[in-house]
This record gives structure tokens, C-alpha cells and sequence, in this order.
């Protein structure tokens, strides 16, 4: 596997939240979306998914519940919550404001 | 991360915190799931891309890192913290006390008696003192009492005129004002229905008034009904429930009391009382129309109790200044009537000090006693745990070892702390329901409104308060100790008698001082307290208590309305009872000794100023006004009750209504009206109404002072009439009376037949209130007595407590010592010079936990103060007594560690270690 690019803490909180927005699911897929969605320039760190997920439940961002996966083998999928939701839309507009004054920066010649 | 939408996602936290709690073994099982089926689509992905089986798996294993890792981590994530830590420490300290089950138990038990007895208290002092009174806005209701301070701080009431005259607004603060005088009556019977003694009141309009509660049915006393020819009458709801069947219909209705019609006008609500009642007793069932008529009111008997309720923004003082200005002009209306005597002085009382302003220091001075007990049990517990900090320092260490910081242990010896602190408490809570039921039997007539006390919820806060209070302080000391120490020394070597063991040695000493001092303290205070009941029991009443039978009958107004009827009633009685076996005198008096007093009022002398026929502008004369205490008694009394006649004779069955008026004084009275001189033949008058002096009297015989009502009041100005002149103030012959019977044995076994002898003479006279002349001596020290009992228990727990500490630290210091002692003793060292070693050891703990205990209670007995009688606050006799109690009590504490001490081998003792 290539290198991972390191993530930021709460940018992975913000991956994950974005990815179940769409759809609920388990961990190992989570971490395929996000690769999947980001060209494969994205490799979770799969040691710091699972702490993240059960961080962010403890939270009440998501919640959990236990279903059947796609190969008929039982599995923890997770969802947003209402609340989750809300943050998730905050957290993009921080993120994208964020992001916009990175590049004030590092535009030469202001 | 932000704390946005805190609110709305604790539907969701919290059942994820509950699970983490409880159901932890679970969740554990659902997170290896989760990873492994992580590692399983890994593993196939891996063999999809074409590794073996094996390579897939080990692959997988390998992106994702440390799987027990990443668990603790998941598991980090579940935030209980606190709690899950909590209460791992509690199951841990449980296991380890299930190991310790001797000294658990002792801790255990020495904290049970120290919160239990704090529990008790504060269960009194909540019930007593802090719960409101039922009445509405309580706190505006005051009493304004006269008193004459000199003569024993009697409570004197209002005068009939004087309540007129308040009530009709000359004291605007007063915005409402009563009086009500408790007194029982008869309530007829009825087909099949016994006549029924009840307790009653009279009662004067404004009374409902100015304590706010109106009746559920029909009115409250008006003023028409005082003057009106009829006496109009509101039922308790007891009384109504009971013999009226709840009836709506009594409103209107007139039943017989005391042989007179009483036109039913309303009924109370449950529960009520009026002031004086709150103290204790049976409650009135009947409140009857105060019968006062404007013209004639009575100006010199101050019998009725007040009640009165103060105006919105008006203050006790204002009061005060009117009501003494209202008094001062009726003063100058009717001198005669006044009271005057040079310390006459009159106090607007709030009704909650009215109550228990007595008690209040007893309680405060218990809670101190109780809190004293507290700080002994907890620094005997905290000793105990020292003791034990040699063994834990091991298992401390190692728990630090493995990664527990200095926070973290100092938390789980708190919480074992805590738990044994519980366990206290919930032993103590069981010891002070046994207690407070002790107190509520013995307690009645020494503490108001003990029917208030038990334990509610405040009570049950208090003493879980307690409990964390005494975790703390008991557990800080060991916990700072052993955490605080260099936790690696005790892993490599045995920690006796390092410089830790000495720390702990001194900090022992330190507790053992402190307990001596608060438990010397605790026992002065007790002390004092029993010189001052030995004291009162000195006191002579004035009459021979012993062999004595007191009972109260009373007569139907309706058969016995003349005088002659009841004069001839009791003498018929009386012989029956002297003619019984076993009797040796009897008699009748209008009310017996230590029960309160019967009537008073003013005199004159004859000889002195004319007294002013309520014409104003009339100066009062130096002895017009004067006060006493007068009493109806019958031939026979004064032998009956054992009056010690000084001069003349006693009233005999020739002073009849036909005989010259005559009536028999006290020394107190003789020495204030004519001092230096011979009082017999000397003639004086009662004031009987206003403008109404009743004829004159001569003195026939002097008696030595009896007491009223309690044993500590200073004498008062008394006399006695022959119920046959029938100078009764009311004019109304006296149709309750007591029989005071003298017996040859024990007076109980004659109640029987003094019972049938007055049903023989008339079966419709009911019998009550029996009790022994012993018993009237017993009630009248109540309150003192009651003091000194829980007191003294507390004092003799604390000297218990204190012992075993003094004990604890000795044997202690044996075991650490032994060595020590041994090589002295190899060395020569006879027995006398060991026990010097200990006994000199114990001493200082003595002596100087004594210094700090006696100083401290020199400066605090002060509080003590007003329960003390015949005794000063520092009495250097109780102090010093004391002293030599403790020292005695420590002698005998070393008694076992200086067994064990002569009894070490110095051999054994070298070659150990």
C-alpha cells in the first residue's frame, strides 16, 4: 500500500461524518469510500478509524446498530445522528473557510 | 471538538454510559466482533489480490496495528471516568474489608455511635427548633408577658382589662390580640355515654384572628358571645370526629358542659393547637367562649395567656413601647390593681422563643456534645487506619508501579473511607431510631414539641452529610500518609521502623491528644450538670413528696352551684377517704403542689393606702398592688401535704361561712407586708374585680414557702383560703379541685380505693390526673434531668472512645518498641522502669490533651450557663475532679500494653528481626 497521508484528527471526524451522511456503514467500508472517494489519495491510518468511530458515538455525533453486511456476515454499521448532522454542516462551512484563508496564505504576491 | 447541540445528543450519550457501566463485558464482545470483522474483508481483500491464506491474514493484521491497542483505546473512548473508577475502588475496599473483618467492625461501630448521636440530635433540634410553627406567617405572632423577675421570671398574662383594652386598637402595632386560658371541662354524657372529662380552653375573640386559622365549619368566638348570656363554644376536630360523628348539623346545636348549656358555633380544622399547646400534652377538644363582661372585668387577675399578631411592618419593639404605654394608663385608671413590684417589667416574646426558648441552649449545647463525640470517633478511626498503613504500603506500591498515580490512590483510600463511613452511618441511623424513641418516652415535659421529631428526609440528608464529612476527615490523614510516601522503599525492604513508622507514631499522638482534650471537655460539661441536678434535688418543695397521692375531681356546675353543696360535698368525701386503711391524712387543695399555680392576684393590707376604686389620678400606694398566689383548700390539707406550719394554726372545719374570714400565708408573703413583726391577727384584703376589694381577712397561721413549679424559682408571696368562706376570685364556688390523700404504704395501691370512694359519693364526678406526690417532684425536674441523662451518655461515650484510643496508641507503641524494651531489660532494667517507659508516655498524652480540654472549657462552659443552677460555670471542683477521672481512666487504658511490655523476653526481642 502507498504511504497514508496523514490526517488531522478532526478532519478525519469530518471524513467519517461526511461518508454516513450519505449512507449508513461499517468501519472497513467507511475507510473504502473515503479512498474511493478521494481518487485513492486518501488511506485512513485503520488504527486511528476505530478509536475515531467510537469517539465520535460516545459523542452522540452517531450512533450504532448492529446489521447484516453485504456478504451476509453481522456487522456494526453506524449513522449520523440529527445532531450529527448539524455539526457535520458547521464543520464544513469552518472547514471550507479554513481552507479558503490557507490559500490567502500561500497565494504569492498579495 | 464544540459543545454545539449538547443538549440534543445526550438522548444519545446517555444509554451509551449506562451500557459502559453495566454492561461492560458485552460491549468488550461487540468490539472484538467489530475488529475482527475488520481484519476478515481485510484479509479477503488481500486474497483477492492473490496472497495465501495465511499472508492475507498475517497482512491484514499487520495495516491494522496493534488490535489490543487499538481496543484500549476504543475503550478510553467510553467516558465514565470517574464513576467506573469509583466504583471499582468501592468493590476493591469492600474485598479488602471482607479480608479485615475485626477492624472493620471496630470503625464500623465507633463511627455508628458517632453519627448516630449526631443523627439523634439534629433529629430534635430539626423538629424542635427549625420547623415552622402551624400557624400562617408564624413569625408575626408575639405574646406580651409581664414578669416580675425577682419572684422567678413567672410568665403573668393578661388581665381581662388589659386584653380589652389591647384588643380594641390602643396598641396599633398589635393588629390583632387574643387570650386564652387552658382549663378542662365536662362534657355530659349521653344515652349509654359516660360524662367525659376533656381537655378545653377559654378562649377570647381575636384568638382565631391572631393566629390566622379560621374554623372548617361555622365561626370562631365573637366578641357578643363573651357578654352574651350564653356560652358559645368551637369544637376541636377530634372532639367532633369522635363524639359527634362529624355532623355537620352541630353548628347551631347546644350541648351540656360543665353542667351549662354551650351553643355550638364552629369546628376547628385537624391539627390545630393553640400556643401553649404546641409544647406537648393532650390538646384541647373544646374552646368556650371567654365569658368577660365590659362593666365588671377583672383588673387584678393576670390569667389570661396572650396571643397576638403583629402588624405588617411593625417590629417587636414598636410593640413594646405601645403596649407599655397602653399598660402605664390603665396603671393610673386603677392603681390597685396594678402589679408593683420594682423589677415589674413586660416583654413582647416572638412565639417561636416563647416555645422553645428554654430548650434552645440544652439542644445547641448537645449538638456541640454530639459533634465533640464525632471528632473523637473519627480520630479514633483515622488511628486506626495509620495502624494498618504499614501493610497497605506494599500493595500501594505496587499499584503505583503498574501506573497508578499519587491522585488515583489517594481516591481509592478516600473511597474505602467513604464506605466504611456509610456503613457507619447506616448503623448510626438504626442506633438513633432506638434512641430518639428513648427520648420521645422520656423527653415528654422537658422538650416542647417533641411529636415533631423523627427522621424525615432532612434528617436522613443531614447524616449522609455527615458521613462524607467524617470520610474525609478521618480519611485524608492515612491517605495522605500512605500515598504521600517514596512508594519504591517499601518494595525492597521491610518498612518497620523507618522514619515513615515515626511520622505515623507522632501523628497517632497528635489524635490521642485531641481526643482527651474534647472528651475532658464533654465530661465537665456533664459534670456540671450533675452538681447542678444534685442541687436541684436538694431543693426542699416546701411539702413531704413521699407517700403521697394527688388526683382531680370535678364537680358539675349544675348540682353544685352553691357553695354550701360543695363545701359539704368534699367534707363528706374527705372523711370517706380518711376512714379508708391505710390513709393517714387527706385534703383538698384547688391545685397541688408543683402544679402550676391556681389563682393570683393583688392585695392590700390593712393599714396601707385605701385602694383606688378605679378612679384615676389616685397615686398607688406603696403595698396597694402587691401580687400573690392563692390556692382553695379544705380542713386537713395542710397535714395531708406536709405544709411546716412556723406560726398559728392551719385552717381547721370551724372556719366556716359563718366564721370569721380568715386564710393562712407564707413566710415570704408575712416578711414583704410586714416585715419585723408579728403577722397573725394582721388583716388583709383580696382584689376580687375592679372597684370590687373583697372583705378583710385575717392571717391565721404562717407556712413555710411551697414550691409552684419548678424546684429552681425563687419563693413566692402565697396563701391559702378555706374553700368553705369561698373567696374564689370567680366568684364560683370551687368545683375542680385535687385530693391530696398521705398513705401509710405505697400510694398507688390506695388509687383504687380512693376511686371508688369518690364514685360512692357521687358516681357523675369524674377522676383524674392521678399521680404521686413523687412523681410531681420528678415531672418538675424533668427538663434538668433530661439534660443530664443525654449528656452524661454522651460524655461516657466519649471517655470510652478516648480510653480505647489511649489504648490503641500504647499498644502500638508496645509493638513498635518491643525491641527496645527488650535490650533495656537485657541491659538490667527492672520491671518499675519499663512501666515508667509506658505509663510516662500515656501520661503526657494525658496531661496534655487535659491542659488543652480544661483550658478550652473554661472559655466555653459560659454557654452552659442558663442550665445551671447552684453551680458556676467554672467550678473548680468539677474541673479538678475531672481531671483526676481522665487521669484514672488512662492508668487503666495502659493496664494491657503494660502486661504485654513486662511480659517481652529480651531474648526473643534481640534476636527478632
Amino acid at each position: 500500500m502507498t504511504k497514508p497521508t496523514d490526517l488531522v484528527q478532526g478532519t478525519l471526524d469530518l471524513l467519517i461524518l461526511r461518508t454516513l451522511a450519505l449512507a449508513p456503514m461499517h468501519g472497513w467500508g467507511i475507510a473504502q469510500r473515503i479512498r474511493q472517494a478521494s481518487n485513492e489519495v486518501l488511506q485512513v491510518q485503520q488504527g486511528a478509524l476505530y478509536p475515531a468511530l467510537h469517539r465520535l458515538e460516545q459523542q452522540g455525533w452517531i450512533q450504532a446498530e448492529w446489521g447484516e453486511s453485504d456478504n451476509r456476515r453481522r456487522a456494526k454499521f453506524y449513522s449520523l445522528t440529527p445532531p450529527g448532522r448539524r455539526y457535520l454542516e458547521a464543520e464544513r462551512a469552518n472547514w471550507a473557510r479554513l481552507s479558503a484563508a490557507i490559500d490567502l496564505v500561500l497565494e504569492p504576491g498579495r | 471538538m464544540t459543545r454545539r447541540g449538547a443538549g440534543g445528543r445526550w438522548a444519545y450519550k446517555l444509554p451509551l454510559r449506562l451500557r459502559s457501566l453495566w454492561g461492560k463485558q458485552r460491549l468488550d464482545a461487540e468490539l472484538a466482533a467489530e475488529i475482527e470483522f475488520h481484519l476478515e474483508r481485510q484479509t479477503e481483500e488481500n486474497a483477492a489480490r492473490g496472497m495465501a491464506p495465511r499472508e492475507a491474514r498475517q497482512a491484514a493484521l499487520r495495516a491494522l496495528g496493534g488490535v489490543e491497542q487499538i481496543k484500549e483505546e476504543c475503550r478510553a473512548m467510553r467516558r465514565v471516568g470517574y464513576l467506573e473508577n469509583l466504583l471499582q475502588d468501592l468493590r476493591y475496599g469492600i474485598r479488602s474489608f471482607g479480608r479485615n473483618r475485626g477492624l472493620t467492625a471496630v470503625a464500623v461501630l465507633t463511627l455508628a455511635l458517632g453519627i448516630g448521636a449526631n443523627t439523634a440530635i439534629f433529629s430534635v433540634i430539626h423538629g424542635v427548633l427549625l420547623l415552622p410553627l402551624p400557624y400562617p406567617r408564624p413569625d408575626r405572632i408575639v405574646s406580651p408577658w409581664q414578669a416580675t423577675p425577682s419572684s422567678g421570671d413567672t410568665r403573668l398574662g393578661l388581665s381581662e382589662a388589659q386584653l380589652v383594652r389591647l384588643r380594641a386598637g390602643a396598641a396599633p402595632s398589635l393588629a390583632e390580640v387574643g387570650g386564652y386560658l387552658l382549663q378542662g371541662a365536662t362534657l355530659a354524657g349521653g344515652p349509654g355515654v359516660e360524662p367525659e372529662r376533656i381537655a378545653a380552653a377559654w378562649v377570647s375573640a381575636g384568638v382565631c384572628e391572631a393566629l390566622a386559622t379560621a374554623p372548617a365549619l361555622g365561626r370562631c368566638v365573637r366578641a357578643s358571645d363573651e357578654s352574651g348570656g350564653e356560652i358559645a363554644a368551637v369544637l376541636a376536630d377530634g372532639l367532633w370526629r369522635r363524639r359527634f360523628g362529624g355532623d355537620p348539623g352541630i353548628v347551631g346545636r347546644t350541648v351540656q358542659i360543665d353542667g351549662r348549656p354551650t351553643l355550638v358555633v364552629g369546628v376547628m380544622p385537624g391539627g390545630f393547637a393553640l400556643p401553649e399547646e404546641l409544647a406537648g400534652g393532650e390538646p384541647a377538644q373544646l374552646y368556650r367562649s371567654l365569658p368577660i363582661t365590659a362593666g365588671k372585668l377583672n383588673w387584678g387577675s393576670y390569667y389570661l395567656r396572650p396571643v397576638a399578631r403583629l402588624r405588617d411592618g411593625a417590629s417587636p419593639a414598636r410593640a413594646l413601647a405601645e403596649v407599655l404605654a397602653v399598660f402605664a394608663a390603665l396603671r393610673r385608671e386603677n392603681p390597685g390593681a396594678a402589679i408593683d413590684a420594682p423589677d415589674y417589667a413586660v416583654r413582647v416574646v416572638p412565639l417561636r422563643d416563647d416555645l422553645v426558648g428554654d430548650v434552645r441552649a440544652a439542644l445547641w449545647v448537645l449538638l456541640g456534645a454530639v459533634a465533640a463525640v464525632l471528632l473523637i470517633a473519627c480520630a479514633n478511626v483515622a488511628s486506626l487506619l495509620l495502624a494498618r498503613a504499614a501493610e497497605r504500603q506494599r500493595e500501594m506500591a505496587v499499584r503505583a508501579a503498574l501506573g497508578a498515580g499519587a491522585g488515583r490512590l489517594v481516591r481509592q483510600l478516600l473511597a474505602e473511607s467513604l464506605l466504611i463511613a456509610l456503613a457507619g452511618g447506616a448503623v448510626g441511623v438504626g442506633l438513633a431510631a432506638a434512641g430518639l424513641s428513648v427520648i420521645a418516652r422520656g423527653g415528654a415535659g422537658a422538650v416542647p414539641r417533641l411529636g415533631q421529631v423523627g427522621l424525615s428526609l432532612p434528617v436522613l440528608f443531614f447524616t449522609l452529610a455527615v458521613c462524607v464529612f467524617a470520610a474525609v476527615l478521618f480519611g485524608l490523614v492515612p491517605a495522605a500518609q500512605i500515598a504521600g510516601l517514596d512508594l519504591h522503599r517499601p518494595l525492597r525492604e521491610d518498612g518497620r521502623g523507618t522514619s515513615a513508622g515515626r511520622g505515623r507514631h507522632r501523628l497517632q499522638s497528635i489524635l490521642v491528644v485531641t481526643e482527651v482534650a474534647m472528651a475532658s471537655m464533654l465530661v465537665i460539661g456533664a459534670g456540671l450538670l450533675l452538681r447542678s441536678f444534685a442541687q436541684l434535688s436538694r431543693v426542699d418543695p416546701g411539702f413531704a413528696p413521699h407517700h403521697l397521692l394527688a388526683v382531680q375531681v370535678n364537680l358539675p356546675r349544675r348540682r353544685y352551684g352553691e357553695n354550701q353543696r360543695t363545701t359539704a360535698f368534699y367534707r363528706q368525701l374527705l372523711e370517706r377517704l380518711r376512714s379508708l386503711p391505710g390513709v393517714q391524712a387527706a385534703g383538698a387543695p384547688s391545685a397541688p403542689p408543683l402544679g402550676g399555680p391556681s389563682g393570683d392576684t393583688r392585695f392590700q393590707i390593712e393599714g396601707g393606702t385605701p385602694a383606688g376604686g378605679g378612679t384615676a389620678g389616685r397615686p398607688a400606694g406603696g403595698d396597694a398592688g402587691r401580687h400573690v398566689y392563692t390556692w382553695l383548700v379544705t380542713p386537713g390539707y395542710f397535714q395531708a401535704v406536709g405544709l411546716t406550719l412556723v406560726r398559728g394554726r392551719p385552717l381547721l372545719d370551724a372556719d366556716g361561712p359563718a366564721s370569721p374570714l380568715v386564710l393562712v400565708v407564707n413566710e415570704t408573703l408575712a416578711r414583704a407586708a410586714w416585715p419585723g413583726r408579728d403577722p397573725l391577727g394582721k388583716r388583709l384584703r383580696l382584689d376580687l374585680g375592679p372597684a370590687k376589694m373583697g372583705p378583710w381577712i385575717a392571717v391565721a397561721g404562717v407556712v413555710r414557702p411551697v414550691t409552684i413549679r419548678g424546684l429552681d424559682e425563687a419563693p413566692q408571696p402565697e396563701a391559702f383560703l378555706p374553700e368553705a368562706q369561698g373567696m374564689a376570685e370567680d366568684g364560683f364556688p370551687a368545683t375542680s379541685m385535687n385530693l391530696i390523700v398521705r398513705t401509710a404504704g405505697e400510694p398507688l395501691a390506695l388509687a383504687a380505693a380512693v376511686r371508688r370512694a369518690v364514685s360512692a359519693a357521687d358516681p357523675a364526678v369524674p377522676v383524674s390526673h392521678l399521680r404521686t406526690g413523687d412523681e410531681l417532684v420528678a415531672h418538675a425536674a424533668a427538663r434538668s434531668r433530661f439534660n443530664l441523662a443525654l449528656l452524661a451518655l454522651f460524655a461516657a461515650v466519649a471517655l470510652a472512645m478516648a480510653a480505647a484510643g489511649i489504648y490503641a496508641i500504647l499498644a502500638n507503641a508496645v509493638r513498635l518498641r518491643s525491641r527496645e524494651i527488650g535490650i533495656r531489660k537485657a541491659l538490667g532494667a527492672g520491671s518499675r522502669e519499663v512501666l515508667r517507659l509506658l505509663v510516662g508516655q500515656a501520661m503526657r498524652l494525658t496531661l496534655a490533651g487535659l491542659a488543652l480540654g480544661l483550658a478550652a472549657a473554661a472559655g466555653l462552659t459560659r454557654f452552659q450557663q442558663s442550665l445551671l443552677f447552684g453551680v458556676r460555670p467554672t467550678d473548680p471542683l468539677t474541673f479538678a475532679g475531672v481531671a483526676l477521672l481522665l487521669c484514672a481512666v488512662a492508668l487503666a487504658a495502659c493496664g494491657i500494653p503494660a502486661r504485654r511490655a513486662l511480659a517481652v523476653d529480651p531474648v526473643e526481642a534481640l534476636r527478632s528481626e
